[in-house]
């Protein structure tokens, strides 16, 4: 191409560059960090642009996609691997491409990584799903019983097991707390059993939730709902150590990230 | 002491056991994160981390977030619906895959699943116009609806009124140059060939066009 490939990442951004364009500009970039930098900003830009578009897509396609994930396994993460022998990934691994551009025309080479990489998964890789897995059990897990059918099921084994403790507990609710509070605990179980009731029912455009609170950290079990007789479906909340209290609060309809209220209802779980 | 003093005060020691936690469940308090938080500031970069690890739920969240960006602009593109939602599906279906690949040091998890998008549907424009010969004159006399189509759709939302009105602010050429090329899936040679226009012309009115719908926007570059 006889023109000059700097001019040629607004093209690239909106994917309008030819084959032999794209390839000039790809070379060019590996040695140009400022056009890599301006392809970055026209991407961030291009994005305002498809998301001005933006419209409800059919539920028939949220529904595919979540029975694909269920049995599309995923890549693993791109390490700078140690040995250049053994290790060769595909070109078209970790370079500006890989992220700038996972276009379509790379699809095949694409399979090829996937079938490469998982038929010679290294340790590091291993390391790291197990790594993910320890993640998983310790990052806060609250367990509602509001949830999907898997979820009722976990609830289910983690409330049979709370109800049997041994160790169980049951802590009584701060003084002016509103309704009435039943928490059962069990360390062994590693989990809560909630039970409120008498709870008036929400404001307009306002929920309750519930949080498990270690120190000045909230998390979010659940959004909940009372009956018309004032009582809470039952809630089991995983809980660990440092966690120091169960509570609600009023928060705007759907929820929130973190409290945006004072508790109406907390149950410390010191002894 | 009063609930709200509780709340905030830092209870010193551990006062549970350690309960050891094994379920294997995708987290499934993150069901419950409200989607309107998540529509602003850095959060579905936060998610598409949380999805690397195989966090189905955060996936759910992400999924929602994005699913109408990417439906809407796969449909302009394409404008048939059931390609779109087959499109769609295909990109949402990537991001889950290769979610580990994402490196936010290259730009906001939204610039990379739309990018993803756009060539996924871009893609499907030219594998479809190569067994037919484009029909150009039919290209140039869509210039003017793509442009009255953003025109119209920008009541919905702030995103929609900026966005149209950066684009307001783009001379014609430039305009039109990146209404071909981005919604509708042109190459450079082939806006110019839509618009009369020389080559080199085409690419420079991209480019300044998109330097000043970003400065525009107020992406940082």
């Amino acid at each position: 191409m006889a023109h000059d490939p700097s001019l040629f990442a607004g093209g690239a951004a909106l994917h309008a560059l030819d084959q032999d364009e794209d390839t000039a500009f790809e070379h060019h970039l590996e040695h140009c960090s400022t056009c890599q930098a301006e392809l970055t900003g026209f991407q961030e830009t291009a994005a305002r642009l498809g998301s001005a578009s933006a419209e409800a897509p059919p539920a028939s396609m949220r529904a595919a996609v979540l029975a694909g994930i269920a049995v599309t396994r995923q890549l693993p993460p791109d390490v700078q691997l140690a040995d250049p022998v053994t290790d060769r990934l595909p070109a078209a691994g970790p370079t500006s491409t890989d992220n700038a551009d996972p276009g379509p025309a790379h699809a095949e080479p694409r399979l090829a990584e996937v079938v490469e990489l998982a038929s010679r998964r290294r340790p590091t890789a291993r390391i790291m799903v197990a790594a993910s897995a320890v993640l998983v059990a310790l990052v806060a897990i609250g367990i509602s019983m509001f949830g999907n059918r898997n979820t009722v099921q976990s609830a289910d084994a983690l409330r049979t097991c709370v109800e049997s403790a041994s160790d169980q507990r049951q802590p009584a609710a701060a003084a002016d707390s509103v309704g009435s509070s039943s928490v059962t605990v069990s360390a062994s179980c590693g989990a809560a059993l909630v039970q409120l009731s008498s709870i008036p029912a929400a404001p307009a455009g306002r929920t309750y939730q519930l949080w498990v609170i270690a120190g000045s950290e909230a998390r979010s079990v659940g959004t909940m709902t009372p009956d018309g007789a004032g009582t809470m479906p039952d809630v089991i909340a995983a809980v660990h150590v440092g966690d120091t209290a169960i509570g609600v609060t009023v928060e705007p309809a759907g929820g929130s990230v973190a409290p945006t209220t004072s508790p109406i209802i907390v149950v410390p779980l010191s002894v | 002491m009063g609930v709200a003093q509780l709340w905030l005060s830092h209870i010193p020691h551990a006062t549970m056991e350690d309960g050891g936690v094994t379920s294997h469940e995708p987290l499934p308090f993150q069901r419950t994160v409200p989607r309107t938080a998540l529509a602003s500031g850095g959060t579905a970069d936060d998610l598409l981390g949380a999805v690397a690890l195989g966090d189905r739920s955060a996936f759910e969240v992400l999924y929602d977030q994005m699913a109408p960006r990417v439906y809407g602009l796969v449909r302009r593109v394409l404008r048939d619906p059931a390609q779109a939602e087959e499109v769609g599906q295909e990109v949402m279906l990537e991001v889950w895959r290769r979610a580990s690949r994402f490196d936010r040091t290259r730009g906001s998890a939204l610039s990379w699943v739309m990018t993803m998008a756009h060539a996924r549907a871009v893609d499907r424009v030219r594998s479809e116009q190569s067994s037919t010969d484009r029909d150009l004159k039919y290209a140039t006399t869509s210039v003017q609806r793509d442009i009255d189509v953003v025109v119209d759709a920008v009541e919905i939302s702030l995103e929609r009124r900026q966005v149209q009105r950066c684009l307001g602010g783009l001379t014609e050429l430039q305009r039109e140059s990146i209404n071909l090329a981005y919604y509708s899936g042109f190459t450079q040679a082939e806006v110019a060939a839509a618009l009369k226009v020389p080559l080199g012309t085409i690419k420079t009115r991209l480019r300044d066009g998109l330097i000043r719908l970003r400065d525009c926007l107020g992406v940082a570059s």
